[in-house]
C-alpha cells in the first residue's frame, strides 16, 4: 500500500517537474509572492508581523495558481491513455488517487519552500515571531491540500486541461467568495457560509492557533474529495 | 489460463461485446481477426480490469478479474491500442515506473529492466527521452512495460498497426520469440497477421464471435491458397491454357483486358507456391511477364466465405 503510493507520488512529482506549466507557474509565485512581501514590509514595517499577512496572501495568491498545477493530474493521463495503464496494473484506486495527491501537495510545497528564504531576509533584519509562523505553515498546508483535492476531483472528470484548470478555478473560487459574502448575509445562511469557506477557517492558524475545529473541517473537506475521486476512478464511467 | 464465459459490455445503449465466451491455454498464441469497431479493443479492455463487463465473468488463472483484480492484473502484461506512454520520461525511468508498481523489488529492479531491454532491443535509446522515439520504438517501449513484472499473459492490442513494413516484421518476429515463454492474446483486422503469428484465431465482428478456430482449421474453411496476379501482352487463351498446366495451380481467370493487355487471375491450391512454377512456365514458354504479384486475402473475403454473407 505504502509502497504503491509512494511508487506514484514519485512518478507525479518528476513529470511536474519537467512540466512548462509548472516553471510558468513557479515564476508567478515568485514574481506576484515577492511584489507583496516587499508591500508587507513597506506597510507593516514590523518584522514579527509580516509573516502572518504574508501567509495570508499566501494562501489566496494560492487558489489562484493551484488549478494550473492539479488540471493536468488526471485530465493529461486521460487524454494520453496512459490511465489504462494505471488502472491495469496491480494498484488499487485508492493508491492511485492518494498517491497522486501526495505528489501533487509535495510538489507544490516546493513553491513554498522558497519563501522560507523571505523568513531568513526577516531573520535577519528583525526578530519574527516564530510560533504563529510556524502554525501559520501548517495551516497553509491543510489549506493547499484542500484546494488540491478539488483539483483533483475535478481532474478526474474531464480529459481536457484547460476545462480542468478552469472549472477548479471557479469551484475555488466559489468556496472563496462565500467566505466574503457571509458577513452580508442574515442568520444560519451567514454562519454556513462562513463555516464552509475555506478561508475563514485558516486565519486562525495565522494568528498562533492550533484549533482541532479547523482541521477537522480540512480534513472532512479533504477526505470527501479524495472519496469522490477514488469512487468515480473505480466506477470507470469518467475513463472512456 | 484465461476463461471468458457470456460476457457482454455496453457503452449506454450501444452494445460492443455481445455474449462473448473462449478459452485460452497456457502457452497458445491466440488472435482476435475483426474489422473497426468489431469490439476487439472492449473485450481487450474487459480482460485486463480496465472496463468491467456488463455481463459474464472473466478468469485469469485463478482469479476472477472482478473479485480479484490486483492478483489477475500481476498476471497480465498489457498494451493498449495506440501505445500510451508518458513522453516526457525517458525510458529507463518509464520501465522503471512500472517496475515500481508492479511491486518489483529494489534489489532486482535494475537488472530486471536492462534484461528486458536487452530482450525487446531499446538499448541503444536506454536513455532517450520516449517523445523523440520514432514509432517503431515507441511500440517496443510499449511491449517493454507489457513484460515488466514477468506476467504469464500478454494481451497485446494491435501490435503493429501504424507501423513501416519493416517495423512490422520486427514487431511480429519479437512477438513470435515472446510466444515461446508466454501467452499471448493480440488482436488485428489483418488476416495474414493473425495467421502467420497465431495458433488459434477467434473471429468477431459486431461484438459477436463469428470463429474460433485453429489456424490451420480456418485456413482450410477458408481454402486459402495463393491468388498471383498476372499482367502479359501475349495472347491471354494461350497463356491461360499453360497455366493450367503449372503444378499446385487450381483456377486461372482473365480478369481484366485492355488493348493487347491482360490481366490475370492464377489461385493455388492450399498452402502451395506456385510464383516460381508460373514465372518459369511463361518464360520457357516464351509468353511476355510483364508484371507478376501476390493478391492477399482481405478481411472482406474472409467475412464473406465464413458467413456467407456480403
Ligand atoms: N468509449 C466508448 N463509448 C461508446 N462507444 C464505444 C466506446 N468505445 C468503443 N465504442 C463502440 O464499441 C464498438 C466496439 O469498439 P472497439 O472495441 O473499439 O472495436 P475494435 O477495437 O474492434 O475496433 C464500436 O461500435 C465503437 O464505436
Ligand atoms: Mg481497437
Amino acid at each position: 500500500m505504502i509502497n504503491n503510493i509512494w511508487s506514484i507520488t514519485k512518478k507525479e512529482i518528476k513529470l511536474f517537474f519537467v512540466s512548462f506549466v509548472a516553471y510558468i507557474i513557479l515564476f508567478f509565485f515568485l514574481l506576484v509572492g515577492g511584489y507583496y512581501f516587499y508591500v508587507y514590509i513597506y506597510e507593516v514595517r514590523d518584522a514579527a508581523r509580516i509573516m502572518p499577512y504574508f501567509l495570508n496572501f499566501l494562501g489566496f495568491l494560492s487558489f489562484l495558481l493551484t488549478p494550473f498545477i492539479t488540471m493536468r493530474v488526471f485530465s493529461e493521463e486521460k487524454r494520453s491513455g496512459t490511465i489504462e495503464l494505471l488502472l491495469t496494473s496491480p494498484l488499487k484506486e485508492n493508491e492511485i488517487v492518494l498517491g497522486k495527491f501526495l505528489g501533487t501537495l509535495l510538489f507544490y510545497l516546493v513553491y513554498i519552500g522558497f519563501t522560507f528564504y523571505y523568513l531568513i531576509i526577516l531573520s535577519a533584519y528583525g526578530k519574527p515571531d516564530f510560533g504563529p509562523i510556524i502554525t501559520g505553515y501548517l495551516g497553509f498546508i491543510f489549506l493547499e491540500a484542500t484546494y488540491i483535492s478539488v483539483g483533483l476531483l475535478i481532474s478526474v472528470m474531464t480529459r481536457n486541461q484547460i476545462v480542468s484548470g478552469i472549472v477548479t478555478l471557479i469551484a475555488l473560487l466559489f468556496f472563496w467568495i462565500i467566505g466574503w459574502v457571509s458577513s452580508y448575509l442574515p442568520g444560519i445562511l451567514a454562519d454556513v457560509f462562513s463555516y464552509l469557506s475555506f478561508l475563514n477557517h485558516y486565519e486562525d492558524f495565522t494568528k498562533g492557533i492550533i484549533d482541532t475545529k479547523h482541521i477537522i473541517y480540512y480534513l472532512s473537506i479533504i477526505g470527501l474529495n479524495l472519496f469522490l475521486t477514488i469512487r468515480l476512478l473505480e466506477n470507470r464511467k469518467v475513463v472512456v | 489460463m484465461i476463461e471468458v464465459k457470456n460476457v457482454s459490455k455496453y457503452y449506454g445503449k450501444v452494445k460492443a461485446v455481445d455474449n462473448i465466451s473462449f478459452n485460452v491455454d497456457k502457452g497458445e498464441i491466440v488472435g482476435f481477426l475483426g474489422p473497426n469497431g468489431a469490439g476487439k479493443t472492449t473485450t481487450m479492455r474487459v480482460l485486463t480490469g480496465f472496463l468491467s463487463a456488463t455481463e459474464g465473468s472473466i478468469k485469469i488463472g485463478d482469479h476472477d478479474i472482478v473479485e480479484n483484480p490486483v492478483e489477475a492484473k500481476k498476471m497480465i502484461g498489457y498494451l493498449p491500442e495506440n501505445v500510451p506512454l508518458y513522453f516526457e520520461m525517458n525510458v529507463t525511468d518509464y520501465l522503471g515506473f512500472f517496475a515500481d508498481i508492479k511491486g518489483i523489488n529494489k534489489s532486482e529492479k535494475s537488472g530486471h529492466i536492462r534484461q528486458i531491454i536487452g530482450k525487446v532491443g531499446l538499448k541503444k535509446v536506454a536513455d532517450t527521452i520516449i517523445g523523440k522515439l520514432s514509432k517503431g520504438f515507441r511500440q517496443r517501449v510499449g511491449i517493454a512495460q507489457a513484460l515488466i513484472g514477468e506476467p504469464d499473459i500478454l494481451i497485446l492490442d494491435e501490435p503493429t498497426i501504424g507501423l513501416d513494413p519493416n517495423q512490422i516484421i520486427e514487431i511480429r518476429n519479437l512477438i513470435k520469440e515472446l510466444g515461446k515463454e508466454k501467452t499471448v492474446i493480440l488482436s488485428s483486422h489483418i488476416l495474414q497477421e493473425v495467421s502467420a503469428l497465431c495458433s488459434r484465431i477467434i473471429i468477431i465482428s459486431e461484438g459477436k464471435v463469428v470463429a474460433i478456430d485453429t489456424k490451420e482449421d480456418l485456413m482450410e474453411k477458408l481454402e486459402v491458397g495463393q491468388r498471383i496476379k498476372i499482367l502479359t501482352d501475349s495472347d491471354h487463351k494461350k497463356v491461360a491454357n499453360k497455366m493450367k498446366e503449372v503444378k499446385g495451380v487450381k483456377h486461372v481467370d482473365l480478369v481484366r483486358k485492355e488493348g493487347s493487355l491482360s490481366e490475370i487471375m492464377v489461385s493455388s491450391e492450399k498452402e502451395k507456391d506456385i510464383r516460381k512454377d508460373l514465372s518459369k512456365m511463361m518464360i520457357t514458354s516464351g509468353f511476355n511477364l510483364l508484371e507478376q504479384s501476390k493478391v492477399t486475402m482481405s478481411l472482406e473475403d474472409v467475412f464473406i466465405k465464413l458467413t456467407g454473407k456480403n
